[in-house]
C-alpha cells in the first residue's frame, strides 16, 4: 500500500497536468516521426549510392532523438521534477527494464550501436541464425530482411549481442558468389581449373572488375571446385550462380570428365549469400 | 570558336590508344550550359523569336534520301588511311622492331575498319580472313595454318576471333601469345574497342602496342562536315541553325559576313565523344528543310532581299539540344543489357551467336531485338545485329551507368 502510495506521489495532481500539451508534444511527435520514417527514406532513394546509405542510416537515429524528447517532455508534465521524484522514477524504470521488458531494452540499445558500428545497413545482404536477405529498413528494434523466397523476416537488434552477423557486401554492391563442382578426382586438374576460369570470364553477369577465382580441394567423394565470382548487381547472385552452374556443367562435360556421385548433386549450384 | 590554326590542323592523327581523350567539354558541362541558355532564352522569348529567320509554323522536313547522302557524303577514308600510313611507315621499315604486331583499337563506328582495309589495299597488304564459327569454338589449326607466310599482314577485326563462350577463348589467347612472341610475323591488327577492353581480363595484353585515331573536337566536326557542303545545280548549300538561323561554318567567300555558331559542335561533340560515325548519325538527323513550295517562295524571298552572290538552298539544321536521343525503351532490363553488351563486345552477332553467349533462349533474343530495334537501338545488317550509330550514346551510357564492361572510349 505504502510503494502505491509513494508510486502515486511521484505524479502532479491531475489539476495541475496539462492534457493539452501533452497530446500536442505527442502529435508533433508522431508527426515528425512519420516524416522522419517516410519522408526521408523517399528523398535517400534516388541519390548515389554511399550518400544514400548514410541517408537512410539516419533514419532510427532521428527516430531516437524524437522519442527520448518527447518522452521527456511528456514526464516533465506528469511528473514533479525533484531528486526524489527522478530517483524514484529511474529506479522504478531499472526494475521495469531488469524483469518486464528486459529483451525489448536490449533491442532499443543494440538497435542504437547498431546506427554506429554499422554492422548492416539497407541493402546489404545478411545472414542472422541461417536466415539470409536483403536488409530492408532498420527499425527501432528490429532488423527487416527479404529473404530471397520473399518473407519479411524482423530479427531482433539484440542478436548482435551474441550471434554472428554475415553481411555478404557490407554497403558495396561487391557481393562474391560461390559456383560449387564436385568431380571424380581422375581427371586433369589444370584444365578443369582454366575452363571453370572460363566459364566464370564469359557470363554475362561476372563483374570484370574483380576477376574470377577458382579454388580446389580434395573431398572423401571427389575434387571440390569452387568458382568464386562477383555479379555486376548483388540482385543477380542467384542467377549468376545458377548459369556458373548450368554452363560450368555443360563445360565439363565437354571437357570429358565426370562428375562425382551424391555430392555432385547436393552440393553444386549454392552461393555462399545462400549458405 | 576556333582559331585558324585550329580549323585547318590534320583530322586525322594517330596516337597511343592510352593517350586517347574524348572531347575537352564533358556532356554534363554542354548539357548544363544548354539548359541555362535555353532557360534565359525562354524568359526573353519575344525578343529572341525575331532571331529565327523561320516562322513558328514552317514545318521542316528532314533530308531526303539523295540530298542527305550529298550533304554528308561519307568521310575520306582514303585521306585517313594515308595519314595511318604515315603514322605506322616507320614501324614498318624498321628492320627488327621492338613489337612485331601494332594494334588499332578504335571504338565503333569510329572507321577503322575502313581505314584499315583501305590502308590494306593501297599497299599491298595481306589480308587475314575472319575465323568460321567452327575455328573459333573448336579445331582452329586449320585457320592458323592458312596465316600469311610473308608480312605484312592485317587482321582487320579481332573481334571476330572470340566468342564470350567458355570455349570460345581458345584461339583469341593462342593468337595473343603468337603475335606477342613475334611467331606470327609482323602484322597489324584491328580491333573494336570494346572488344580489346573485354580481352583485357582475358589475356592482359599490356606489352602491345596500340594505336588510336584521335577523338574529333568540334572544330574538326565543324571541319569535317564543312568539307562535303555541296553544290548541285548550281545552289551551294548553307547550314543555318534552325531556332536562332546561326550559321554552322565560317565564311567561305570574301565579302560574306558569317560569324558562325560554336554550340551546335560543342555539343555535338560532347554527344559523340568526338566519334566521327556516331556524329554522322546525328549530323543527318539535324538536317531539315523546307517543303517544296515553300522552299520556293523561301528562296525567291531571300534573293530579291539579299545582295548574295549566288543561289543557295538552306539546309536547317535542328539545334543539337533539341535533337532526339533514342532511349532504352519502357520494360527494358536485364536482358535488353545483355543483348546490347554482346553485340559491342563482338562488334555484332548473328543471332545463333547470341543463343550462345547469353543465358536466354531464342525466342526471348529475337524478341528483345526487336523490342529493341524499334527504337533504333540496334539494327540488322547482313544477317549480323549490330548497335545503331545512333543509338550507341545511348547503349553506352546504359551499360556504365548499370556497372557494365565499357570501354575506353
Amino acid at each position: 500500500m505504502e510503494a502505491a502510495d509513494s508510486v502515486v506521489g511521484l505524479f502532479r495532481e491531475f489539476g495541475e497536468i496539462n492534457l493539452v500539451r501533452i497530446v500536442l508534444i505527442i502529435a508533433v511527435a508522431w508527426v515528425l516521426l512519420v516524416v522522419d520514417q517516410r519522408l526521408l527514406p523517399r528523398i535517400a532513394r534516388p541519390l548515389p549510392g554511399k550518400l544514400r546509405v548514410l541517408l537512410l542510416a539516419l533514419v532510427p537515429s532521428i527516430r531516437l532523438v524524437i522519442i527520448i524528447s518527447a518522452v521527456v517532455l511528456v514526464l516533465g508534465r506528469l511528473l514533479e521534477p525533484t531528486l526524489e521524484n527522478m530517483v524514484a522514477l529511474f529506479g522504478l524504470l531499472g526494475i521495469g527494464l531488469g524483469f518486464a521488458i528486459k529483451d525489448y531494452a536490449a533491442s532499443l540499445i543494440a538497435g542504437t550501436f547498431a546506427l554506429y558500428e554499422t554492422p548492416y545497413r539497407p541493402g546489404d545482404w545478411i545472414t542472422v541464425d541461417g536466415v539470409y536477405g536483403e536488409v530492408k529498413s532498420i527499425e527501432f528494434r528490429t532488423v527487416n530482411i527479404v529473404t530471397p523466397d520473399d518473407t519479411l523476416v524482423l530479427i531482433p537488434h539484440s542478436k548482435l549481442w551474441d550471434s554472428l552477423i554475415h553481411n555478404a557486401n557490407s554497403g558495396s554492391i561487391k557481393l562474391q558468389c560461390v559456383a560449387n563442382f564436385y568431380i571424380d578426382p581422375n581427371h586433369e586438374n589444370e584444365a578443369v581449373r582454366l575452363r571453370l576460369h572460363d566459364v566464370a570470364l564469359t557470363s554475362p553477369y561476372t563483374q570484370l572488375k574483380y576477376p574470377p577465382v577458382v579454388v580446389a580441394s580434395e573431398t572423401p567423394w571427389g575434387t571440390h571446385y569452387r568458382v568464386r565470382a562477383y555479379p555486376v548487381d548483388p540482385y543477380q547472385q542467384f542467377a549468376f550462380v545458377t548459369d556458373l552452374t548450368e554452363r560450368g556443367k555443360v563445360a565439363l562435360q565437354e571437357l570429358g570428365v565426370s562428375f562425382a556421385a551424391a555430392g555432385a548433386v547436393a552440393g553444386s549450384g549454392r552461393g555462399t549469400g545462400t549458405q | 570558336m576556333s582559331t585558324n590554326s585550329e580549323t585547318h590542323d590534320s583530322l586525322w592523327e594517330f596516337s597511343p590508344a592510352g593517350e586517347y581523350t574524348v572531347p575537352t567539354e564533358a556532356m554534363d558541362v554542354v548539357r548544363v550550359r544548354s539548359s541555362f541558355l535555353g532557360f534565359l532564352r525562354r524568359i526573353t522569348q519575344g525578343e529572341k523569336k525575331k532571331d529565327s529567320p523561320l516562322d513558328p509554323t514552317d514545318d521542316l522536313l528532314g533530308l531526303s534520301g539523295e540530298r542527305l547522302t550529298k550533304a554528308v557524303p561519307a568521310p575520306d577514308w582514303e585521306q585517313a588511311a594515308e595519314f595511318f600510313e604515315e603514322r605506322v611507315r616507320p614501324w614498318l621499315e624498321t628492320e627488327s622492331p621492338s613489337k612485331a604486331v601494332v594494334f588499332y583499337v578504335a571504338p565503333p563506328y569510329s572507321g577503322r575498319e575502313e581505314i584499315l582495309r583501305q590502308w590494306a589495299g593501297a599497299n599491298k597488304v595481306s589480308l587475314v580472313k575472319e575465323p568460321r564459327s567452327e575455328a573459333v569454338l573448336g579445331d582452329r589449326s586449320k585457320w592458323m595454318r592458312a596465316w600469311p607466310r610473308k608480312g605484312p599482314w592485317l587482321l582487320p577485326q579481332l573481334e571476330r576471333c572470340f566468342l564470350r563462350h567458355a570455349s570460345g577463348l581458345d584461339l583469341v589467347r593462342e593468337l595473343l601469345s603468337a603475335m606477342m612472341t613475334g611467331e606470327l610475323g609482323r602484322g597489324i591488327v584491328g580491333c573494336d574497342s570494346w572488344t580489346w577492353a573485354y580481352l583485357q581480363h582475358v589475356v592482359p595484353a599490356r606489352s602491345f602496342f596500340t594505336l588510336s585515331s584521335r577523338a574529333f573536337e568540334a572544330h574538326h566536326l565543324q571541319q569535317s562536315f564543312g568539307e562535303s557542303i555541296f553544290e548541285q545545280n548550281g545552289l551551294r548549300a548553307r547550314f543555318r541553325q534552325a531556332d536562332n538561323g546561326a550559321y554552322l561554318f565560317p565564311a567561305r567567300h570574301e565579302g560574306e559576313d558569317i560569324d558562325p555558331a560554336d554550340g551546335f559542335w560543342r555539343g555535338l561533340a560532347a554527344r559523340s565523344r568526338g566519334n566521327i560515325g556516331v556524329a554522322t548519325a546525328y549530323w543527318k538527323r539535324a538536317l531539315r528543310t523546307l517543303p517544296e513550295k515553300e522552299l520556293e517562295e523561301k528562296e525567291l524571298e531571300e534573293q530579291t532581299a539579299a545582295s548574295s552572290q549566288a543561289k543557295r538552298a538552306t539546309i536547317w539544321v535542328t539545334p543539337w539540344e533539341d535533337l532526339q536521343q533514342p532511349a532504352l525503351p519502357k520494360g527494358s532490363g536485364e536482358n535488353e543489357l545483355f543483348v546490347l553488351q554482346a553485340l559491342l563486345l563482338h562488334g555484332g552477332l548473328d543471332e545463333v551467336g547470341l543463343k550462345r553467349t547469353l543465358p536466354l533462349n531464342q525466342a526471348a533474343i529475337t524478341e528483345i531485338l526487336h523490342f529493341l530495334a524499334e527504337s533504333e537501338l540496334v539494327g540488322l545488317t547482313d544477317g549480323r545485329w549490330y548497335v545503331t550509330a545512333y543509338g550507341y550514346p545511348t547503349v553506352r551510357a546504359a551499360l556504365k551507368t548499370n556497372d557494365y564492361l565499357c570501354d575506353a572510349f
